[in-house]
């Protein structure tokens, strides 16, 4: 089988955000305007946290890019009513938009407050509108979304595949923050494949989840920092 | 058609067009605009082209649908970015389709400076150019244009020359004039020397904010990355020595963060140390004192100028004597105070003590093809900016009676200080290149619209930081939106309009022309050239992206040329009453001002502050508590100079006596993204320079700074509310992977 | 005769429901404003999307769900606290229980429409309905919000049934009365519809008490269902302090105890709007008084319990949200709660002269604005604080949201109104039956003691 995960080396990202503007263009996310975003409601389906630990002049920053985990538990997916968000057999936590009612308990139930909801309708200044990726529906109006491991491009690499009847090749398929992360932080990829990059950092010393202690068994794997 | 095939045909058909032309007028050579392949509606396809978003000249792919443009993501094989892009790159499709920009050419239809323009026909607008330059004597005109290092730059040299007008100016990034000037001393290179990041074991980084925006930052993140993670046994470690805890200074391992202005102190000191060590071969050590002849301060007499342990300072110093390739780097903030010059020649001079000189994991001179070698007149020299400055405030040479200005918006990128504001407005004509009404297109009688690089045939060489030499190069990949064009065309179009004593001068039909003759002339010294044919060797570089030099020609500089200037105390503008030093900064939010009009990097949160739509000053705890100041509580910044309002931001990681505030804010128009959106600090800073160099000194401002009232600011994150930082995020348990997620094969 | 005799008080309950009565006028058209302020509310939140609420992120849920449980709380007023009192053939129960079952049934209606007006696409709400549909897509009955929708469904019908059921022989009582003094009128048609041809015959009689006592047996499990339903609302997630396994009982405790206080402020403004002390007696003020002390007590234990356990766990997500409760920026809200739930009610209602109606009435109106503010600190001091601290977020809410709650505070007094105007709000023939039975219980014990008498002398 195959289960599609994330690597992300904190020790490569410097929070330059390349991640989190690519996510954007890839995914048609809105951009919510300064009065909305003062309320909170901003979406970056790819976010980069920001820690400070210790006190001047021996401050650390310290930060995390955090996006779906993917759980393998999810604690968004039982809650829905109407199965608008719910697993697939490759290991994502999928949405359908057209399903989902928007009763947003999904979102209060993800520990990584990872999704986000439109609030209203997404809004594109002619002809801003031209640049929207055809192969992602807009959102409308009252409906949850998230990141999606950019699932259109694991499709389109799928359908290349079969259609030169082979498997996937590991690293073919890249998410769109990772591949534009200039520091070569993220790294995607199936962890059922022991050979697969990913899976190979998975097993590494410097392994970790987010709020591992929940069970949620998250497909995004951060490597920590320092030595 | 596959695209491959399509642009085999286009290029042995533009390169037959080349053979034949041989002696005729190049005039029959149409400008390549969008290749049109024959697509079934729906199909994507991926077309390279060059991000000209900042001077680095990162190698980009775009996703093309139906004619559009949809997605920018990295060329693997541009030496410079390896596959990476910034936020600032991706948001080029928001200019691309911005729906503020600029497609006709734009008469002012009021007083100038009103907003007012109409629409004028392109060929008017070109006309009304070249009667423009008729109408002024030569030497009352002035150019600014960016662009300095490339063919577009060297147009415009030859542009002025062939008028009889000034060197043009180039606006920069003003510390990279101190740095250039900085590595001619401390390391003999005519231009930014090339320094091999990933390869060290250790990296002291004085004031260079090289993970910053504004210089190469995809380049230089992925160098810091691989320096961190790409070898298996040896972790580089990073150390920033910089008042500010920029975006570098939050990644390094260890972060000094010295009094501004005394950098080169605490480089002096760290020299002193590791000669006193003994550990310098006796060559080093004298090559060293040509650039330092004089003794150097000791480490006390530095923690006490820095305001840094001196333990730290020894620490620091040790590290990188023992570090099997230790490498130092200068600039940024450092190379902005009066005494900016002898702080960056100290830093990069201690690469001569170290023997870091054409070694891996240290310092390389820089490398072009020299593509610009016969379009330049033969003696090069530019115009200072701030010379430019005096003479638009009369103060010295000609007055100027008609500016152009390509693709650069000096109103708000230079100091107040220097009255470019008040001046422009005294200039009688006033020519703009650029596709969005910024603070100088505001100020101009015309403004021609500029083509974004996807609809444009674009080469670019960047400037040194990959190492090797890197000409981006390709076709448009989309249908222009409007009239806009190349600023390179549309110089060749005034050009070919001038009298025959200019005209002649300027026969190629295009810049993609240009481009396509100068390759073809000097192919024999373009990398990977032997054996192939001009028109071969150039549609197989379109085919990848560009022409990419080869690493095995790096080259050692040639070391220390003269003696620098020895380290005086920073000068400061501002007296007692002003008891901040300001320091302003690029962020990824808006860069240096190209980003503001864009919604996706105005909602961008700044990594540091997570400040969305609009701008703010950071503040140390300590100092806020004093003025009363709340984080979000609307602040007056104040400087001899001028005054803004902005946002105060309560920052824990700002040393204390220090303020910064992002560049690229307050303006008066430039779209609806950015119109009246927060403050541009550079109305703060005043007009002093750095010792030897004409570059301003935009960290020498003090300033003070008062309560104004209650503000709210768009934050992403949460904000620091005072009290020990302490947030480390739950869940980073130091335990391994837990045994609930299973993975198949041996732990590694 | 439909039941037993009449009593003699009996007119000031059955005045109401004719002719034009000021008093209620007035109120159903001040609440009636408030009902178009609600509906006003809504239809501009569906016209301009959710997003005019003052939600976002992380505060998913505000206003709406505090409502929502709020109302749900509520309406535990009456079916329960009457079926409580039925099972238990308590007396003094008889003047009560009618006014609390409408309590009931209107909580629940308004309570029912919050999770609607909460939805982000209200208009495809259906969808968590088992519709058959050709795609086979069933609703998610492994959700909360599922159980939700089936519990309060159930609830809501049983609390109809239990109101309208007894309210038969009072409607058939009035068509009766109405037949003799406005035989063409329209309302006498309603009541001649509403009293199903209720003739009381012994046969109807008992079919009514066999099916009253069943629906009184069942509605007490259904009624605790709900309401730990909606607390597992709460308690399924794994967000801190939400995480519970004390929610049930204690959203049941929560619920009953604003009940009462619902019903004692209720009680208190119609005893005084109607002038039936006569059958809201002090005595009924008492002993509703005893049961409000209570849950007070109770809720307070619970509480106590609750808090203590986070406390002393100590886990770190879930002491962020109880150090915003107790010294942050929800402890004006937290210690507010405390006074008026716990504080105030154990100082008043201890003592007999506290539990008089207008004391009692105070410690009601209190404990429903401290029902309310729990509650909200529930559902947004929990989400403003999420585990990853960079996201932590903020919450006020918007007009819509004010007016959405001010008016469904109107419409629950509008259907309440409208109510007094349709029906005798305290049941005659229970009361009668009460008074029946007293009468009948002394008249034997007359003739016992007659019988004894004359035994002794003969
Ligand atoms: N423009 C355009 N038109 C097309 C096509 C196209 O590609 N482009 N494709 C054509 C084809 S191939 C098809 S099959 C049709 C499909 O046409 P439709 O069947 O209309 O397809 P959808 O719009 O995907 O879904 C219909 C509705 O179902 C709702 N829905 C989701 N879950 C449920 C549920 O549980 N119960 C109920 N009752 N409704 C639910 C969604 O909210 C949506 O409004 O469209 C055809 N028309
Ligand atoms: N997210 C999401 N996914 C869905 C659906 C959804 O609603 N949402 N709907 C589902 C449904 S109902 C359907 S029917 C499928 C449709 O899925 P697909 O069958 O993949 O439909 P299209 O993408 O419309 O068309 C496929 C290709 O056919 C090409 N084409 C057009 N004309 C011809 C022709 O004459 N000959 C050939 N050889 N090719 C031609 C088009 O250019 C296009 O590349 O998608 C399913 N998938
Ligand atoms: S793009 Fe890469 S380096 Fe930049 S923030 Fe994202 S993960 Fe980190
Ligand atoms: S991270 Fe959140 S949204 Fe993503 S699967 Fe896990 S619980 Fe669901
Ligand atoms: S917001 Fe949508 S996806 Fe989330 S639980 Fe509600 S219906 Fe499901
Ligand atoms: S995987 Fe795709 S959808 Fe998810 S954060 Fe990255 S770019 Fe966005
Ligand atoms: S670093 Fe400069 S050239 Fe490279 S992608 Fe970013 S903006 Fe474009």
């Amino acid at each position: 089988m195959t289960r599609w995960g994330m690597a992300i080396d904190t020790d490569r990202c410097t929070g330059c955000g390349a991640c989190a503007v690519a996510c954007h263009a890839e995914n048609n996310i809105q951009t919510v305007g300064e009065v909305e975003a003062a309320r909170g409601r901003a979406m970056h389906w790819m976010r980069i946290e920001r820690y400070y630990e210790g006190v001047f002049p021996d401050v650390k920053v310290r930060f995390q890019p955090v996006l779906c985990q993917q759980c393998g538990h999810a604690p968004c997916e039982p809650v829905c009513p109407v199965y608008a968000t719910y697993r697939t057999p490759e290991g994502l936590n999928a949405m359908v938009y057209a399903r989902c009612i928007g009763t947003r308990y999904c979102a209060n139930n993800c520990p990584y407050t990872t999704r986000y909801f439109n609030w209203f309708a997404p809004e594109f200044d002619a002809p801003l509108e031209r640049q929207l990726n055809p192969s992602v529906s807009v959102r409308p109006a009252g409906v949850m979304e998230k990141c999606t491991f950019c699932v259109q491009r694991i499709q389109d690499a799928q359908e290349v595949a079969a259609q030169e009847e082979r498997e996937v090749r590991d690293g073919e398929i890249k998410t769109a923050c990772s591949q534009s992360c200039p520091a070569q932080a993220i790294t995607f990829g199936d962890l059922d494949d022991p050979e697969s990059l990913v899976a190979l950092l998975a097993r590494t010393e410097r392994t970790t989840h987010l709020l591992e202690d929940l069970s949620t068994e998250p497909s995004v794997i951060y490597l920590r920092g320092g030595r | 058609m596959r695209r491959r095939d399509f642009v085999k045909a286009t290029s042995v058909a533009a390169g037959a067009t080349l053979l034949e032309g041989c002696g005729s007028p190049e005039e029959q050579f149409i400008v390549q605009r969008v290749r049109q392949t024959p697509e079934l509606p729906g199909e994507s396809g991926w077309r390279f082209s060059v991000c000209r978003q900042c001077a680095a000249g990162c190698g980009i792919v775009v996703r093309v649908v139906d004619g559009d443009a949809k997605k920018i993501e990295g060329n693997q094989a541009h030496p410079v970015n390896k596959g990476g892009v910034c936020a600032l790159g991706h948001s080029l499709l928001q200019e691309l389709y911005n729906p503020d920009r600029i497609l006709q050419a734009q008469r002012s239809s009021g007083n100038r400076g009103s907003g007012a323009f109409e629409a004028v026909a392109w060929d008017d607008a070109i006309a009304q150019v070249v009667s423009a330059i008729g109408a002024v004597p030569a030497d009352r005109i002035a150019i600014v244009a960016s662009d300095r290092s490339g063919l577009t730059g060297a147009l415009w040299r030859r542009f002025a020359a062939a008028l009889g007008a000034p060197a043009p100016a180039f606006l920069e990034a003003p510390e990279l004039e101190v740095e250039r000037r900085a590595a001619q001393l401390a390391l003999g290179t005519t231009d930014l020397p090339y320094f091999d990041i990933a390869n060290a074991d250790c990296v002291l980084s004085i004031g260079a904010p090289i993970l910053d925006p504004g210089r190469s930052q995809v380049h230089f993140t992925r160098a810091f990355a691989d320096m961190r993670r790409a070898r298996p046994t040896r972790r580089g470690r990073f150390i920033q020595a910089e008042a500010r805890m920029s975006l570098t200074a939050a990644n390094a391992d260890v972060w000094l963060p010295v009094r501004p202005g005394t950098e080169g102190v605490l480089a002096r000191a760290i020299a002193g140390h590791i000669l006193a060590s003994g550990s310098v071969p006796a060559d080093a050590a004298r090559r060293y004192r040509v650039l330092f002849p004089g003794d150097a301060p000791s480490t006390a007499d530095a923690a006490t100028q820095c305001d840094v342990p001196e333990e730290r300072i020894v620490a620091v110093a040790e590290e990188l004597r023992t570090a099997e390739r230790g490498l130092v780097i200068g600039g940024g903030s450092a190379a902005a105070h009066s005494n900016g010059l002898a702080n960056v020649a100290a830093a990069l001079g201690l690469n001569v003590l170290l023997g870091n000189l054409g070694r891996v994991g240290g310092v390389f001179a820089p490398a072009s093809l020299g593509l610009t070698r016969t379009v330049e007149p033969s003696n090069p020299a530019d115009s200072p900016i701030a010379e430019l400055a005096a003479r638009l405030r009369g103060e010295s040479g000609e007055p100027v009676e008609l500016l152009i200005v390509a693709d650069a918006d000096p109103v708000h990128a230079l100091p107040a200080g220097w009255g470019i504001r008040e001046a422009i407005g005294r200039v009688q004509t006033v020519i703009v290149l650029s596709s969005f009404r910024d603070d100088t297109a505001l100020q101009a009688n015309l403004i021609l619209p500029l083509a974004t690089e996807l609809e444009r045939f674009e080469a670019y060489e960047s400037p040194t930081s990959a190492g090797v030499a890197a000409l981006g190069l390709a076709e448009a990949v989309v249908e222009p939106m409007g009239d806009g064009q190349h600023p390179a065309d549309i110089l060749l179009a005034v050009a070919r309009a001038l009298p025959e004593s200019v005209a002649s001068r300027f026969t190629w039909a295009s810049y993609e022309a240009l481009v396509r003759a100068r390759v073809g002339e000097d192919l024999a010294r373009m990398p990977g050239s032997a054996g192939a044919t001009a028109s071969a060797y150039l549609s197989a570089a379109i085919d990848r992206g560009g022409i990419f030099g080869d690493a095995a020609a790096m080259s050692a500089p040639s070391g220390p040329t003269g003696a620098a200037p020895e380290l005086p105390g920073a000068l400061s503008e501002g007296g007692p009453e002003y008891a901040f030093g300001l320091l302003p900064f690029a962020s990824v939010k808006n860069g240096d001002g190209r980003g503001a009009n864009r919604p996706w990097l105005q909602e961008h949160p700044d990594p540091l502050s997570t400040v969305m739509w609009g701008s703010w000053v950071e503040l140390s705890p300590a100092d806020a508590a004093e003025l009363g100041i709340h984080d979000g509580d609307r602040v007056r910044v104040e400087s001899q100079t001028g005054s803004v309002e902005t946002h105060a931001v309560i920052d824990p990681a700002v040393r204390p006596g220090v303020v910064s505030m992002p560049l690229g804010h307050g303006y008066a128009d430039n779209g609806r993204y950015a119109q009246g959106r927060g403050a541009n600090v550079m109305a703060l800073v005043g007009a002093g320079r750095v010792d030897g160099t004409t570059a301003s000194a935009w960290a020498a401002t003090r300033v003070r700074i008062t309560r104004v009232g209650e503000g709210t600011m768009v934050r992403f994150g949460r904000r620091y509310e005072g009290g020990e930082p302490e947030l480390i995020p739950v869940g980073w348990a130091p335990q391994q992977t837990s045994q609930l997620v299973q993975i198949r094969g041996a732990r590694v | 005769m439909s039941g037993p005799a009449a009593s003699i008080h009996e007119e000031a309950l059955v005045r109401p429901l004719s002719g034009f009565r000021p008093k209620l006028f007035f109120g159903s058209l001040v609440t009636g404003l408030l009902v178009a302020v609600l509906f006003y509310s809504w239809g501009y939140q569906i016209v301009n999307d959710i997003g005019v609420a003052g939600i976002n992120r992380p505060v998913f849920w505000g206003f709406y769900i505090v409502n929502f449980v709020f109302w749900i709380g509520i309406s535990h007023a009456g079916t329960l606290i009457s079926a409580i009192l039925r099972v238990t053939q308590a007396e003094w129960r008889r003047p009560v229980t009618r006014c609390a079952e409408a309590i009931t049934t209107f909580a629940l209606m308004i309570g029912g429409l919050f999770p609607l007006i909460h939805l982000g696409r209200p208009w495809i709400f259906w969808y968590m309905i088992p519709l058959p549909n050709e795609r086979g897509i069933w609703p998610n009955f492994r959700s909360p919000l599922m159980w939700d929708v089936l519990a309060i469904t159930t609830y809501l019908m049983g609390s109809i049934l239990y109101l309208l059921l007894p309210m038969i022989p009072d409607f058939a009582i009035i068509r009766d009365k109405r037949l003799r003094e406005y035989p063409k009128g329209l309302k006498t048609l309603f009541f001649r519809v509403a009293a199903l041809g209720w003739r009381g015959t012994p046969q109807q009689w008992f079919s009514l008490e066999a099916g009253i006592k069943a629906m009184a047996v069942v509605i007490i499990p259904v009624a605790v269902s709900v309401h730990t339903i909606v607390s597992w609302d709460f308690a399924m997630a794994i967000q801190p302090m939400w995480h519970s396994t004390i929610f049930g009982p204690y959203f049941v405790v929560g619920a009953i105890y604003s009940g009462v206080a619902v019903l004692m402020v209720a009680m208190y403004l119609l005893r005084k709007g109607l002038g039936i002390h006569e059958y809201l007696s002090d005595k009924v003020f008492n002993n509703l008084g005893l049961m409000f002390l209570a849950f007070a007590m109770l809720w307070s234990y619970f509480t106590f319990a609750e808090h203590l356990t986070v406390w002393y766990g100590n886990e770190h997500a879930e002491r962020a949200v109880f150090d915003g409760r107790i010294t942050g920026e929800f402890s004006g809200f937290f210690w507010t709660m405390i006074i008026v739930n716990t504080v105030i009610p154990l100082l008043i209602l201890p003592w007999p002269k506290g539990r008089k109606p207008l004391g009692t009435a105070i410690v009601g109106l209190g404990v429903l604005v401290g029902m309310w503010i729990e509650r909200y600190l529930i559902v947004v001091g929990t989400l403003s604080t999420p585990r990853l601290e960079y996201t932590q977020g903020f919450y006020t809410p918007s007009w819509v949201e004010i007016g959405i709650l001010v008016g469904s505070v109107g419409l629950f007094g509008f259907l309440y109104f409208a109510f007094l105007q349709l029906a005798p709000i305290v049941s005659l023939w229970e009361v009668r039956e009460g008074e029946h039975l007293t009468h009948r219980a002394f008249a034997a014990e007359q003739a016992l003691r007659a019988g004894r008498e004359g035994a002794s002398h003969g």
